[in-house]
């Protein structure tokens, strides 16, 4: 199975002695937010905002908004049994499976699955599943990092903050951690994960990374949300 | 003094008075007080003028049900007073009444235009002559409605969506609705209870059982329900009920629904039932025991049931002397009676209103014998307490498709079976007594939480089964039914006897209508607009269904009710709408065009540069030197697999398939009937694998087609969407070769880079699939990369261009280049019916090939037909510009369009593309354009206008 390398943001060579380093879609509106970027895995992220103590008070008392368009996404195809052997295991619509390295298996259909993985992570899963559905027939793996942005709403009042953006039924019983839940959000096609207690990653097309930015900010005003950084988001996984 | 001593349960707080402001005078009250208590506290009587005649009103119920106390608050109109909590510093202003609320001039409806304003009568008049409608508009916009919003410049409400997902949904916080809530959550569902008044327990708060109220709340908030107060139930939706509570709309989707919203105390019919000092009992009560207002000072109460004789009490306990009790039943419950009695209160039974008469409020009122018998009688008062009954709330129950039943005794339409996930509980499901209806609550809530599936078990069916039988022992012993009102009782005062405050429609308006032959229910609504005001039939849908089976002699139950629609409660626009969400698609490079000032535009749903700001200037850089377009919203595709090419050949009516890797193809969608539906690149980068684009705006519809027609064939391919994965630019110019060259690995020297070919490698180190390709009929190249490295991308050619005065050009000027070359914009130049022959694309179709293919059919028979039209070029004679749209004519008749037209600076004149007659379609054709009636000249131009033999594309 052929890596088509135009692709990967990963990809990037030097050039003139520097090389390029991918940045995500709401760059312009973190560095308008205040954001403090840097470099880290080929992607220039916001670091933090201000005082990550804060970032992470809010966090842990109302909400924090945390851009997270650098987590890597590779989209795989193939029919289900074969996604199955895949994958190793069998997958479970509306639920993802988080394995030993951090990486979270999402099926979206039955034949169509997404795999979220660190950015320091993407080349080598890459590869290790485009040789594995290259054994098999009838797959695909393609690298869709950069058409998927990702927006992380963590904290107690995360539910409230989406709920005034999407009909999903977020609640702890109907979607405990580890719950994939596609619709809505704001008008926007997108996946939600139940990654941690309270923390929902939403997935959308990258395109809409500065409208869906726009709206879950504005959303958060009524609850004194946060903006985190991914120091803050570090420390509450640490 | 109309504020009374200390109330137990009252909601006052007496240590913070407040002050606000009433048509300009202030008007002092306490915190807790509605703008209503504290009017009527400083002694106002009148609160607002009916909508036709202008005639005063006064608090009626004091709930929110009825119309009579509209009032504006700070520029907002419809507001109600008797809820609308009172602030301090608030300005509050009477509606519909000129110059004041006390001398109105349009009383004169009232007293002199009522032969000119039967029901109807815009129907019938101010037709003719029709000269003068502009006047009759001005008129009426004048005095019809109620209250205006005042045009500020700056105005903003934000409003929001909240969605809930629950269990078991609670519509009401009274009894019965508390004591479901509570069954519901100790079962174990995720319950929400929803009230529209300020605080839960409905009746029990102004009935003097408010500690009950609180006990109850205080269970409710323990056992976890999420309890909403001040949250109006708008409208059952299939299973959502979207609830307004302030500026949010809460959209809540359960899985089993209680409807606990009660009864609502029903006014009685009779000439001069609309004067001031008539209140409904329920009113009254709410006045003296939630606020400490006297609702006045001698009273006369008529009722057709237990309520009325229980706020005749309540008011003489409250001071109100109570000079009157006419009860219209035979018999009265006999211990109401017996506490009458022990308070000297007379009560009269079998007795009704007749008319009550008064300067504009209540004086006095006459009380008939309804048998005729005892004659009438004439009693001095300041307040006319009424109770005619109750009518179930059944509106959310009726939308949730309960079909209600009529229940003679009381003249009530009570509900009859509910949906499997819907319970009525308490009163609205005909329940009296608080024993009764207390259990009718547990066991709805029960009920509900069962549906849910929250709560399963022989235990819990068991415990339902013994509450259902504990209630049907209770039901007889509910208290004393009401009867329904006597029909209006004749003598008495003249005057008007309204059934319908809020549209002023009285009982002679109602038989009316029945004389004009409108004689069902839904058609007297209609004709004379009975319950359709501001009340939605909560104050007269009984009295109106009475009224119209006494004029047609059609019993009530036959005469029906009308169909229950939201919302329940009127709401405001604002909070149906909530925030404005418009998804808008942006390039990574956007920044970029912001920056520069560029006009953006929607193409779709992505926001593009139109122009930055010179177009004309933007088409020169593109010939002279270098221009740099983002083209990052065109639809992007990976096709993959063994049987990709196959797929791609059954798709389009090109061949695909023998495309060599590296090589690329314009392509034309065909649709089911062989007409275009898209455009676009196909790139063969392997063997198995395809790169293919499509327009902006079809990127979606093409994906779904892909994916429709795979799913159809079960070909070994998959189909990607790399839309938003990949940023696109296209240098061109007949410098992009030069600008690009240092920047990348790619051999670009026209030997090793050929016009349709494609290469990947890297540009400033960048991932990069480079196509030679053009839509602007320069050397050009589409260069696509990830999108995060996009805007890198941009900035690293521009850099690179600023020698050579590179410009970003948007799609006015692209519009413009890609006309000289005559290419085609599919949905612009093409509409549905388009097929490749005749908007002169035939080289696109491949009859020849093997493998049927979508639209083959239709496009053999197109094949073999002459096209009535044809797509072509044409050349402005006299250099005007003709709008896309106008007519090609022949004849002086249209026979033809423009489908776009622009000044093309380097070719010296106009030119465009248009629909002509086949006849009209050879090179040299003389065509007529008419646009907005000036006739114009141009000649047919077939093929390009701009380097006709694409030299300076292939360089």
């Amino acid at each position: 199975m052929t890596e088509h390398a135009f692709l990967s943001p990963h990809r990037a060579e030097a050039h003139a002695g520097r090389t390029p380093v991918a940045c995500s879609p709401l760059e312009h509106d973190l560095v308008r937010a205040g954001a403090h970027l840097e470099v880290r895995d080929g992607w220039r992220v916001a670091a933090r905002f201000g005082a990550v103590a804060d970032e992470l008070h809010g966090a842990r008392c109302t909400v924090a908004v945390s851009d997270r368009s650098w987590l890597g996404a590779i989209e795989v195809q193939a029919p289900t049994p074969q996604l199955a052997e895949l994958v190793g295991a069998a997958l479970q619509l509306g639920r993802a499976r988080r394995d030993a390295d951090g990486d979270w298996w999402c099926p979206l259909t039955p034949r169509r699955l997404l795999v979220v993985t660190p950015p320091s992570r993407v080349a080598s899963l890459h590869t290790r599943l485009a040789e594995a559905a290259g054994a098999l027939e009838h797959a695909s793996v393609v690298d869709v990092t950069a058409g998927m942005a990702a927006i992380l709403v963590a904290g107690p009042r995360a539910r409230d903050l989406l709920a005034t953006l999407s009909a999903l039924d977020l609640r702890a019983a109907s979607a405990p951690v580890g719950a994939l839940r596609p619709g809505s959000v704001a008008r926007v096609p997108a996946i939600v994960l139940h990654e941690r207690e309270a923390r929902f990653l939403v997935l959308f097309g990258a395109a809409q990374a500065e409208y869906l930015w726009t709206v879950i900010t504005d959303a958060g005003e009524p609850l004194q949300a946060v903006l985190a950084g991914s120091d803050a988001i570090e420390a509450l996984d640490a | 003094m109309t504020r009374m001593a200390p109330q137990p349960g009252e909601r006052i707080d007496r240590r913070r008075p407040l002050r606000f402001s009433f048509d300009g005078e202030s008007v002092e009250g306490l915190e807790g007080d509605t703008i209503a208590s504290a009017l009527f506290a400083g002694g106002r009587r009148v609160f607002s003028r009916s909508f036709k005649y202008h005639r005063p009103r006064g608090l009626l119920c004091c709930s929110g049900a009825c119309a009579n106390c509209l009032v504006a608050v700070d520029g907002r109109p419809g507001v109600r007073a008797c809820t609308e909590p009172a602030r301090s510093g608030m300005t509050v202003e009477h509606l519909n009444a000129w110059p004041s609320l006390e001398r109105d001039a349009m009383r004169a409806v009232d007293k002199f235009g009522g032969p000119f304003t039967p029901p109807g009568f815009y129907y019938k008049t101010m037709i003719r002559p029709r000269r003068l409608w502009p006047v009759f508009e001005w008129g009426l916009r004048r005095i019809a409605g109620l209250g205006s919003l005042t045009r500020k410049d700056e105005r903003e409400w934000r409003t929001s969506y909240r969605r809930r997902h629950a269990d078991v949904l609670v519509i009401g916080g009274g009894l019965a609705g508390l004591c479901a809530a509570v069954a519901a959550a100790q079962l174990g569902a995720d319950v929400v209870l929803v009230d529209d008044g300020a605080q839960a327990g409905g009746r029990l708060l102004h009935e003097g059982s408010h500690d009950r109220a609180r006990e109850l709340a205080g269970a409710v908030r323990g056992a976890g329900v999420e309890v909403l107060t001040g949250a109006a139930a708008l409208g059952y939706y299939d299973g959502l009920v979207a609830v307004r509570q302030g500026s949010v709309l809460h959209q809540i989707r359960a899985r089993a629904h209680v409807a606990a919203t009660g009864t609502i105390d029903q006014p009685l019919v009779f000439p001069g039932n609309d004067l001031p000092g008539v209140m409904t009992s329920d009113g009254a009560r709410r006045l003296a025991a939630l606020y400490a207002v006297r609702p006045g000072s001698q009273a006369v109460v008529a009722t057709t049931g237990d309520r009325g004789l229980q706020a005749a009490l309540a008011l003489h306990e409250a001071g109100v002397r109570i000079v009157l009790v006419a009860d219209e039943r035979d018999a009265a419950g006999t211990p109401l009676a017996l506490a009458l009695a022990e308070r000297d209160i007379p009560l009269i039974m079998a007795a009704a209103i007749a008319g009550a008469t008064g300067d504009d409020a209540v004086e006095q009122v006459t009380v008939s014998d309804i048998a005729g018998i005892a004659g009438e009688r004439t009693v001095q008062c300041d307040l006319l307490v009424v109770s005619g009954g109750s009518l179930p709330a059944t509106s959310l129950l009726a939308q949730a498709g309960t079909t209600m039943a009529f229940e003679p005794g009381s003249g009530q339409f009570l509900p009859g079976e509910t949906p499997a996930h819907v319970q009525a509980a308490g009163e609205l499901a005909g329940v009296g007594g608080d024993d009764a209806i207390e259990l009718s609550g547990t066991l709805a809530g029960a009920r509900a939480a069962r549906a849910a599936g929250a709560a399963a078990g022989t235990a819990v069916d068991g415990r339902i089964a013994e509450q259902q039988a504990e209630l049907d022992a209770l039901r007889p012993r509910a208290a004393t039914p009401a009867v329904a009102p006597a029909p209006c009782p004749g003598g008495g005062p003249q005057g008007k006897a309204f059934v319908c405050l809020c549209e002023d429609v009285t009982d002679k308006d109602i038989a009316y209508s029945v004389a004009e032959g409108y004689d069902s229910i839904e058609l007297s609504k209609r004709y004379t607009t009975v319950t359709m005001g501001p009340c939605q039939g909560r104050m007269c849908q009984l009295a109106a269904i009475r009224a119209l089976a006494r004029q047609t002699g059609v019993a009530a139950p036959a005469v029906g009710q009308t169909t229950a629609r939201p919302p329940w409660t009127p709401v405001p626009m604002g909070v149906l709408a909530g925030r404005p969400f418009t998804p808008a698609k942006r390039s990574p490079i956007h920044p970029r065009h912001r920056a520069l000032g560029a006009n953006v535009m929607w193409a779709g749903d992505w926001r593009r540069p139109y122009d930055y700001g010179d177009p004309a200037r933007e088409v020169r850089a593109v010939h002279d030197a270098a221009g740099i377009i983002d083209l990052s919203s065109l639809g992007k595709l990976l096709v993959q697999g063994p049987q990709a090419g196959e797929l791609l050949d059954r798709l389009y009516p090109n061949r695909l398939s023998n495309l060599k890797p590296g090589r690329l193809r314009y392509g034309v969608l065909g649709s089911d009937a062989g007409r275009i539906m898209d455009d676009g690149t196909v790139f063969r980068l392997d063997e198995q694998s395809f790169y293919v684009t499509t327009t902006s705006s079809g990127a979606g519809a093409v994906e779904e087609w892909f994916t429709w027609w795979l799913a159809d064939w079960r070909l070994d391919a998959h189909v990607t969407d790399l839309t938003q994965t990949l940023a696109a630019v296209n240098l061109a110019g007949p410098r992009a070769r030069a600008i690009l060259e240092p920047l990348t690995d790619i051999d670009c020297s026209a030997q090793a880079f050929g016009y349709l070919d494609g290469r990947q490698g890297h540009v400033a180190g960048i991932p990069a699939l480079v196509l030679r390709i053009g839509f602007v009929g320069e050397l050009g190249y589409e260069i696509h990369v990830p999108a995060a490295h996009g805007l890198a991308l941009w900035d690293v050619l521009v850099d690179a261009g600023t020698p050579d005065a590179i410009q970003p050009f948007g799609m006015e000027s692209q519009r413009v280049l890609r006309l000289e070359k005559g290419h085609v914009i599919v949905g612009q130049d093409t509409d549905g019916e388009s097929n490749p022959y005749s908007a002169a694309m035939s080289w696109i179709v491949k009859l020849d090939k093997d493998e049927d293919f979508v639209g083959r059919w239709a496009l053999e028979l197109a094949a073999e037909r002459e096209h009535p039209e044809t797509l072509v070029g044409f050349r402005m004679s006299g250099g005007v510009v003709p709008h896309e749209g106008a007519a090609v004519v022949v004849d002086g008749a249209p026979a033809g369009r423009v489908t776009s037209a622009r000044h093309s600076e380097r070719l010296g004149t106009a030119i465009g593309l248009a629909w002509v007659p086949a006849a009209l379609s050879h090179a040299g054709a003389r065509i007529v354009i008419v646009d907005e009636g000036t006739q114009l000249s141009a000649d047919v131009v077939r093929g390009a206008f701009y380097d006709p033999d694409n030299e300076r594309q292939r360089d």
